[in-house]
């Protein structure tokens, strides 16, 4: 049996602002979170639980290799000039589709973090840059499908 | 290779002593950011207020591996708990900077001694360091293999110990020395001991340079870096200028600011103007940068009134073009630079905050200038493009 390649794509994250898409390869992801907002409540006197769902939003913590651009540096200023800006659109995966809301709306993304910090290798400092996207209104998980929207 | 420096060690810096933490691991270098996310508890709706950014470096230096571990403690125990003026994360480049450019004072919080688990425990040093304010995002080095560039920074110093010598100490290039005959001469001649003027044609006006040109050949000038233009009343110079006769090319400038008092063979002294706005001399919308008088020129002063700089620039300020007029005050004219001098107009803050120039001998590279571009969009959070000529 052949796996199949993701569904929400296969590349690597990007987001875009006034209709640039900027992306973001070399990079490896450190962490997602999905943060859901379902609010539980549970009777107290027979248990009988009930659900509100008021909205889930995401964040993403990436680590780029800077090194691996041709021109770091380039990159790195671009990278910074929309560093605590929010986004138009973003990409889960570049393939992929950005996250949008339930009525189809494209989500901004806060560009929340860039630190720059290295790794070692062979005694040389090569340049890293963690980046971290938080959503600022809620989505839809399922809009970042391959297929999803236009 | 760090786009940031070649050689990540800690050093610091305290009322003018420089403590480098040899042996040294860098375990933590990284923002500690101060933001307040409000989010909407109906709708989840998300907003951000960003507060400060202060930064906190953790390092370790192998006291084992020190030649005299008791006096390397003993050396960094006086400086525990003391605000330091400047630490370095790549020894060989910025310190932290603020916002302003202005080095940025970190607190040696902790030393503590630790050590590594083998028979003898070795001697480790856990240094913190946090900062005091804000820090801005860290500095790019500079480009590399671009020669031939001064800059002039705030606390670079220029003395005057002869009448006909300026010696400028620059943080990066180290001495400069300006030689020429000020204020009853003929200005700046001389650069590190290269010429930087042609007196092939010397017009021997007092207190004028001699010639307007540049040598391509030679290493001539220099950058300036200046911030916060001092007001008219606060009777800076600048030490070196040239007239030029009209519609004759580039001007050569060179500055060396200092607070002084000049007086040129008529009545008026002449003074570092800074800043001007000058719609009365149909420069509007340009600002210009000069010198003037107390009163207008007239008559044979005319032609020795520097040639100004014109700033203009779209209506956020932000995007600069700058142009070098004719020396003929009444017409503002403007030409452009030539004469293989690349000049880079970097930023210009309506608070007056920044204004950063440089000149270099010879035309720059496509590659430099941008390389430059890259590297003060990233030093002043400039997001528009950088006006070059």
């Amino acid at each position: 049996m052949s796996i199949s390649p993701s569904i929400f794509g296969i590349e690597a994250p990007a987001f875009e602002v006034a209709g640039n898409k900027i992306l973001l390869s070399h990079a490896i992801v450190l962490s997602e979170r999905f943060d859901d907002g379902l609010i539980e409540h549970e009777s107290i006197i027979n248990g009988f639980r009930e659900w509100d769902n008021i909205g889930d939003h995401y964040e993403i913590e990436l680590q780029i290799f800077l090194y691996k651009y041709a021109d770091p540096i380039e990159k790195f200023v671009e990278l910074k000039s929309f560093h605590r800006t929010l986004v138009d659109k973003f990409y889960r995966r570049a393939d992929g589709q950005p996250f949008r809301n339930s009525d189809n709306d494209f989500i901004q993304f806060r560009f929340d973090q860039l630190v720059p910090d290295v790794i070692e290798s062979n005694g040389e400092y090569l340049d890293v840059l963690k980046l971290k996207f938080i959503s600022a209104d809620t989505l839809e998980y399922s809009s970042a499908l391959k297929e999803t929207g236009s | 290779m760090s786009i940031f420096g070649e050689e990540r060690k800690i050093k610091f810096t305290k009322n003018g002593t420089t403590v480098l933490v040899d042996h040294c691991v860098i375990l933590r270098s990284e923002p500690e950011p101060k933001t307040i996310m409000h989010e909407s508890i109906i709708t989840r709706h998300r907003e951000w207020i960003d507060i400060y950014d202060h930064w906190i470096v953790e390092c370790i230096a192998y006291l084992c591996k020190y030649t005299d571990p008791v006096s390397a403690y003993e050396n960094f125990r006086q400086y525990e708990g003391a605000l330091v003026d400047e630490v370095y994360e790549y020894a060989d480049k910025f310190p932290f900077l603020d916002e302003n450019l202005q080095a940025v004072r970190f607190r040696l919080d902790k030393i503590k001694p630790v050590y590594i688990e083998t028979d003898e425990y070795p001697d480790e040093l856990r240094f913190t360091f946090k900062s005091e304010k804000t820090v801005s995002l860290q500095t790019l080095k500079m480009p590399t293999d671009i020669p031939n560039l001064w800059l002039w920074f705030n606390d670079d110093t220029l003395t005057n110990p002869s009448s006909n010598l300026f010696q400028w100490v620059d943080k990066v290039s180290g001495d400069i020395i300006l030689s020429g005959n000020y204020g009853a001469g003929s200005g700046l001649t001389q650069i590190n001991g290269k010429n930087v003027l042609d007196v092939s044609s010397s017009e021997n006006n007092e207190n004028q340079l001699n010639q307007s040109f540049f040598l391509p050949n030679e290493m001539t000038f220099i950058g300036v870096v200046h911030f916060n233009f001092p007001d008219a009343a606060a009777g800076f110079i600048c030490h070196n200028w040239i007239q030029q006769g009209y519609p004759i090319q580039a001007a050569a400038h060179s500055f060396a600011f200092k607070q002084h008092s000049y007086t040129l063979s008529g009545d008026d002294p002449l003074y570092w103007e800074g800043f001007r706005h000058s719609c009365a001399n149909s420069f509007s919308p340009l600002y210009e940068i000069g010198f003037a008088g107390t009163t207008e020129p007239t008559g044979a002063e005319v032609p020795y009134i520097p040639t100004f700089f014109s700033l203009s620039y779209n209506s956020s300020l932000s995007v600069v073009d700058l142009k070098i007029n004719s020396n003929d005050y009444s017409t503002g004219d403007e030409i452009p630079i030539s004469r293989q001098i690349a000049l880079i107009l970097l930023n210009y803050s309506m608070k007056g905050e920044i204004f950063e120039f440089m000149f270099y001998n010879r035309k720059l590279t496509t590659t430099e200038i941008n390389d430059l571009k890259k590297y003060y969009k990233t030093k002043y959070n400039i997001t528009n493009d950088i006006g070059i000529i």
